[in-house]
């Protein structure tokens, strides 16, 4: 069980009267669980007042456990022929953001708490504006985990909504398209000041915390785009060098700035001037913080370059030392430089 | 693969090496094996809240339990203990008649639990369940699961879950690996599937639920998964860069997390291992040092494998626990070995004659791969 302590959990099971309060909450549960079995296969949603009292029996189970598909299927089932009758669906649309809301403030990982969400924005297409303020819960989400990546999927959910609803339409193909990496693809463009504010918004989490790598991924996917709707390639990657810098010279221990490093150097050209400028950068941070992961950047710079094979040699032979776990990898690595 | 007549001939505790000077750590066999029995009963009392808060994925918990307890026990006794095929008592079927039952007529899938809806992670868990057990998969509706997996592939390739819309790379590798079992991998748009997974892999190398999302190692199994099955390996991008990835989710303690600079836990020792054995790289992290933090994170008095160390146990956690000790060959060849494409015993993947494509690792391959289309490493 995710981050329970054993003894902790054992002695609760241990004292008889918390034992008699979960083994009551289990038969209430069950007891919940027939009754929507019954209702469901009664199939007696035609009737309103009926369709409506399950709805918020289901609600009920939901804000107990958010995981089982089946209630959410069934709640979905109502839903639609809820809907059929409705001339206004805002006390629908809602009703549904409030209860995956709650749910998701028990559970912030529950994968059908989020899925209906989408769901029901994609049933009911509201205008940008409730789009805008989804936008804002996420955000609100993230401060509590920043790397919740059901969270920040949701986030390009929305904005991928928000970008064909501009377009005059709610164009998604399915549940589940994001802003992909590729520009070349049939994915709508992003209207340039939300690309801009979804920019911003993963500096501002970078600034926050070095350590966040799922807002590095974010921008990894936004770069190409900025690139293209905003051109001047060069002066977009210096920036994006100087985020890593900045970094690196912080924590240069922690992984995650390296990462984005590594993926920058592997998809785009830069400057061997520039290029030569950080290495050296990293061979003085190496005098005071001899850690791997400046071996490593140090490294990845010098293979882009082509140019240093006896350092590039040397830095593998220390990191061979340095990171043992991972020895095997370096020493297949120095044998190929080797025979070059 | 040699096979003793009897578990008996197994020990309830033992060593396992984990490191030079003969350093080893416990592994306590018998204790897991209590566990396990003990686990069952307790679930299906209607007073069990942690059976209640699981009711929904009962299916995948029975799958776990299963394949858990064939890796500690020989194929009749695990039959026996679980009561796989034959009721174990008055009140409660065998777990294949459950299986069975769970089968939702018209949808042609199978739910996690008696009457609940069908979708593609129990149906995986229901048909691994029945091939484990030996039972014929022509005796089911194969034209009606093979049409319900289907109807679950997208225009891009993706697949959803189930009737709803929810699109993730873990239902196409169920997609994919289920359909298998079912000799029926022809009847999708295999180039699309993989097209698509293929769409989802980042710049680190890794890959996500869906495109554009973060890398994560459980969704690297279940891309390198699906790739593996449907011998497209090659549309893997810098291989050298994912292996590097998943290299670096090893932690000081010996772990593995899932992200970069995220808690060590014991189910990526199965999600991570098992991508890197499809693309040869075990020997890119310390196995020993796994092993020991996979040995601390046991229950060594009730039995079980938890997250980590000091943590409550769960079977989830306990079948992934044990895979890894598997794959790091760590477990004594007395024992059943577990497959890393399909998450089965090897010994049931041979009879199935299940296909599956593995990189080489410089010309050699572990056994439990060797009848696996191999492709070479690039140099």
């Amino acid at each position: 069980m995710h981050g329970r302590n054993r003894e902790d959990y054992k002695a609760k099971f241990r004292d008889p009267k918390v034992a008699a309060g979960l083994e009551k909450k289990a038969q209430q549960w069950y007891t919940l669980m027939d009754a929507l079995i019954e209702a469901r296969k009664a199939d007696n949603s035609k009737e309103k007042d009926k369709r409506k009292g399950t709805i918020d029996l289901i609600e009920k189970a939901l804000l107990v456990n958010p995981d089982p598909l089946n209630l959410w299927n069934h709640r979905r089932e109502l839903l639609v022929l809820e809907r059929e009758e409705m001339e206004n669906t805002d006390p629908m649309l809602k009703n549904e953001l409030d209860l995956t809301q709650a749910a998701l403030q028990r559970n912030p990982k529950a994968y059908g708490s989020w899925f209906h969400r989408k769901w029901i924005l994609a049933l009911l297409q509201p205008d940008s504006s409730v789009l805008q303020n989804e936008l804002k819960l996420t955000a609100q989400f993230l401060t509590l985990d920043e790397r919740n990546f059901h969270c920040w999927n949701y986030r390009r959910f929305v904005v991928s909504a928000l970008a064909s609803c501009w377009n005059g339409g709610w164009e998604l193909p399915s549940m589940g398209p994001q802003i992909g990496a590729s520009v070349n693809n049939s994915a709508p463009s992003i209207p340039q000041d939300v690309l801009e504010a979804e920019w911003d918004f993963t500096h501002q989490k970078i600034q926050h915390n070095f350590s966040n790598f799922s807002a590095f991924h974010y921008r990894s996917q936004l770069l190409p785009r900025m690139i293209a709707q905003k051109g001047d390639e060069a002066a977009i990657l210096e920036e994006e060098l100087q985020v890593v810098e900045n970094a690196i010279f912080t924590e240069p221990d922690d992984q995650t700035a390296w990462w984005y490093h590594k993926l920058l150097l592997l998809e785009y050209k830069f400057e061997p001037s520039r290029l030569e400028e950080q290495a050296e950068m990293l061979r003085e941070l190496l005098e005071d913080s001899p850690g791997k992961w400046v071996l490593v950047g140090l490294f990845e710079i010098l293979s882009v370059l082509g140019t240093r094979k006896e350092e590039r040699c040397e830095l593998l032979k220390r990191l061979i030392t340095l990171d043992q776990d991972r020895s095997t990898r370096y020493r297949e690595l120095l044998e190929k430089l080797e025979s070059e | 693969m040699s096979t003793p007549s009897s578990s008996e001939e197994l020990p309830g505790k033992m060593n396992i090496p984990a490191g030079e000077n003969g350093s080893f750590v416990f592994f306590h066999r018998e204790s897991h094996l209590k566990y396990i029995a003990s686990l069952s009963a307790k679930l299906d009392k209607p007073s069990s809240y942690e059976g209640a808060v699981t009711e929904h994925l009962r299916m995948s918990g029975i799958y776990w339990t299963y394949a858990a307890l064939s890796l500690l026990v020989q194929r009749p006794e695990a039959d026996k203990v679980l009561g796989v095929t034959s009721a174990p008592s008055d009140d409660r079927p065998s777990i294949v008649d459950w299986v069975l039952k769970c089968y939702v007529k018209g949808t042609g899938g199978f739910g996690g639990n008696l009457g609940h809806d069908a979708h593609i992670l129990y149906t995986l868990s229901a048909l691994q369940i029945l091939v484990m057990a030996e039972y014929d998969l022509n005796q089911l509706h194969v034209d009606d699961i093979v049409k319900f997996i289907l109807s679950l592939q997208q225009e891009d390739g993706s697949f959803v879950g189930d009737q709803w819309g929810e699109v993730d790379t873990r239902f196409s590798y169920c997609a994919i690996s289920a359909l298998s079992l079912l000799s029926s991998l022809g009847e999708i748009n295999l180039p699309k599937a993989v097209e698509y997974i293929a769409s989802c892999q980042n710049l680190d190398g890794g890959f996500g639920s869906m495109k554009g999302a973060e890398s994560h190692a459980g969704q690297v199994f279940c891309c390198v998964g699906a790739l593996s099955i449907a011998k497209s390996l090659h549309v893997i991008k810098h291989p050298d860069l994912l292996g590097w990835w998943l290299a670096e989710r090893q932690c000081d303690s010996g772990g593995l997390n899932g992200r970069p600079e995220k808690q060590a836990d014991v189910c990526y020792s199965w999600w991570i291992l098992s991508a890197l054995s499809i693309i040869g790289r075990v020997d890119w992290i310390s196995g020993d040092k796994l092993a020991t933090f996979i040995s601390k994170a046991q229950d060594p008095d009730d039995g079980g494998i938890a997250d980590r160390p000091d943590d409550m146990p769960d079977i989830f956690h306990t079948f992934f626990g044990l895979s890894g000790l598997s794959l790091l060959g760590k477990l004594p060849s007395v024992f059943r070995q577990i497959d890393p494409v399909y998450a089965l015993p090897v010994d049931i993947v041979l009879e199935q004659k299940l296909s599956a494509q593995i990189i080489g690792s410089n010309g050699k391959v572990e056994d439990r791969l060797s009848h696996y289309e191999i492709v070479e490493r690039h140099k």
